[in-house]
């Protein structure tokens, strides 16, 4: 099986475009940060907000929907960095899917806290179309990952967006769907086969 | 010898791997997640397995394209990490110097939205523009935060003061610490379209920073001025003050 290791272009806390180094393993740069904040480096944390503050806070806006909710949620998932970074793993995954983990969980939190009190998500899902960019945009950078996403099939693209995104169990995707869970556990299977295979074809 | 609770059976292996897509998207079942986690425990294999899957999952949120969050959201943790030394955190070898910077962004990129600039003339030759902030911070009440008290700010910032008939100016900030080592404050004002540095702050004297300087644009007619700290590590907005009424 053919090993990916993303090379991501996201953008950054001051809007540039960067490039994560990323792989499963301690050997990135956001795992020596990672590295530097659990040993109490506030420099460290600094850089890391540079670096990846831009895909924290674009997953938060994209699950919560709300930029002040995202805001808020982009703190407490620097906050827990800051606090946790000890339990980063390298053998578990990569820095960056680490950092997108905890963001993921955390935004997820916030939106069903903000459920409860019966906010309405009027705004979930438009962000993405408004923070995207225009299809030309996302065109001009041909190794970008969002173009290896724009080449997936729409129900794979969609399908992993649901999962990640929404937060839903197997059962209520289910539900939702009207389909078996185990039909469910297969179409993500095949789903995230499609994207290594695109991913890898992407790579030199 | 084969001993199944040290090595794991072929067939959990290909049932692990069919599963891992569900297992980092959260979807399985807790108890077959459950089965699965301790299956990972056992076989580094799928191990490994699984830490490409979450990786690959990753790119899922990689996808997306948004606007950067502002400094304040940084300037929120490094307020809080501050305040929370100030309970007997460990202290390191950065700390000093980057607690200066934590009190300072906790302080100036949270009034950014609020500060307020007023003119006036103390004398026939002399304009004062009036930096105060006045606000509750935007610290947020939905986390486990929510008991910190909200912070108000309505004090002066500093002043700065221009003299109309030589264009001398003097700019003065109250609680300015000096920068860490290898930074300095980078002031910027806007005069129309245009954005113009007007030089480092270099000065400082008993908590308060000067800085001086002769411009070749007219002072009163700015209509924005920023105070950057810069670091080799970062540049972050601390101060940005726009007032449509000046």
């Amino acid at each position: 099986m053919a090993s990916p290791r993303p090379h991501v272009a996201a953008p950054d806390a001051a809007g540039r475009r960067v490039r994560l180094a990323d792989g499963a393993g301690g050997g990135s740069e956001e795992a020596r940060l990672l590295g530097r904040i659990a040993a109490g480096d506030e420099a460290a944390l600094v850089a890391l907000y540079a670096r990846v503050g831009g895909a924290v806070y674009a997953t938060c806006l994209r699950i919560v929907g709300d930029p002040d909710d995202a805001q808020d949620a982009t703190a407490e998932a620097f906050w827990r960095f800051w606090t946790r970074s000890d339990r980063f793993d390298p053998r578990l995954c990569s820095a960056t899917a680490w950092i997108l983990t905890v963001t993921r969980r955390i935004a997820l939190d916030a939106r069903r806290s903000r459920t409860r009190h019966g906010a309405a998500l009027t705004r979930f899902g438009r962000e993405l179309d408004t923070a995207a960019g225009s299809p030309e945009e996302r065109a001009l950078d041909r190794h970008d990952v969002a173009d290896v996403f724009a080449r997936l099939a729409p129900g794979d693209r969609a399908l992993l967006e649901a999962a990640y995104f929404e937060g839903l169990s197997g059962a209520e995707i289910s539900t939702r769907d009207a389909v078996a869970l185990g039909t469910v556990k297969s179409r993500l299977r095949a789903a995230m086969a499609r994207l290594r295979i695109a991913w890898g074809r992407r790579e030199p | 010898m084969s001993d199944a609770r040290i090595l794991p059976l072929r067939a959990d292996c290909e049932a692990t791997r069919a599963a891992l897509a569900a297992l980092v998207f959260d979807v399985l079942p807790s108890d077959e997640a459950s089965r699965i986690g301790a299956h990972l425990e056992a076989c580094a294999a799928c191990r490994a397995d699984a830490a490409r899957e979450r990786d690959l999952a990753s790119l899922v949120p990689l996808a997306l394209d948004a606007p950067p969050p502002p400094p304040e959201v940084l300037a929120r943790v490094l307020s809080r990490i501050h305040r929370g030394r100030r309970f007997g955190w460990p202290r390191r070898a950065w700390v000093a110097r980057a607690a200066v910077v934590a009190v300072l962004v906790g302080f100036f990129a949270l009034t950014r939205h609020a500060v307020t600039l007023e003119w006036s003339l103390d004398s026939p030759d002399v304009a004062v523009i009036n930096l105060f902030a006045a606000i509750d911070s935007p610290i947020s009440s939905r986390y486990e935060y929510a008991a910190e008290p909200v912070l108000r700010f309505d004090r002066s910032v500093g002043r700065l003061m221009v003299n109309t008939r030589t264009d001398e100016w003097r700019l003065v900030v109250h609680g300015l610490p000096r920068p860490p080592r290898g930074g300095h404050y980078v002031l910027t004002g806007t005069f129309g379209d245009k954005e113009v540095s007007l030089g480092r702050i270099e000065r400082w004297e008993e908590g308060v920073a000067t800085l001086s300087g002769q411009s070749d644009f007219d002072l009163l007619a700015m209509k924005r001025l920023s105070l950057e700290l810069v670091t080799p590590q970062t540049r972050v907005r601390l101060l940005d003050a726009v007032d449509g009424a000046w």
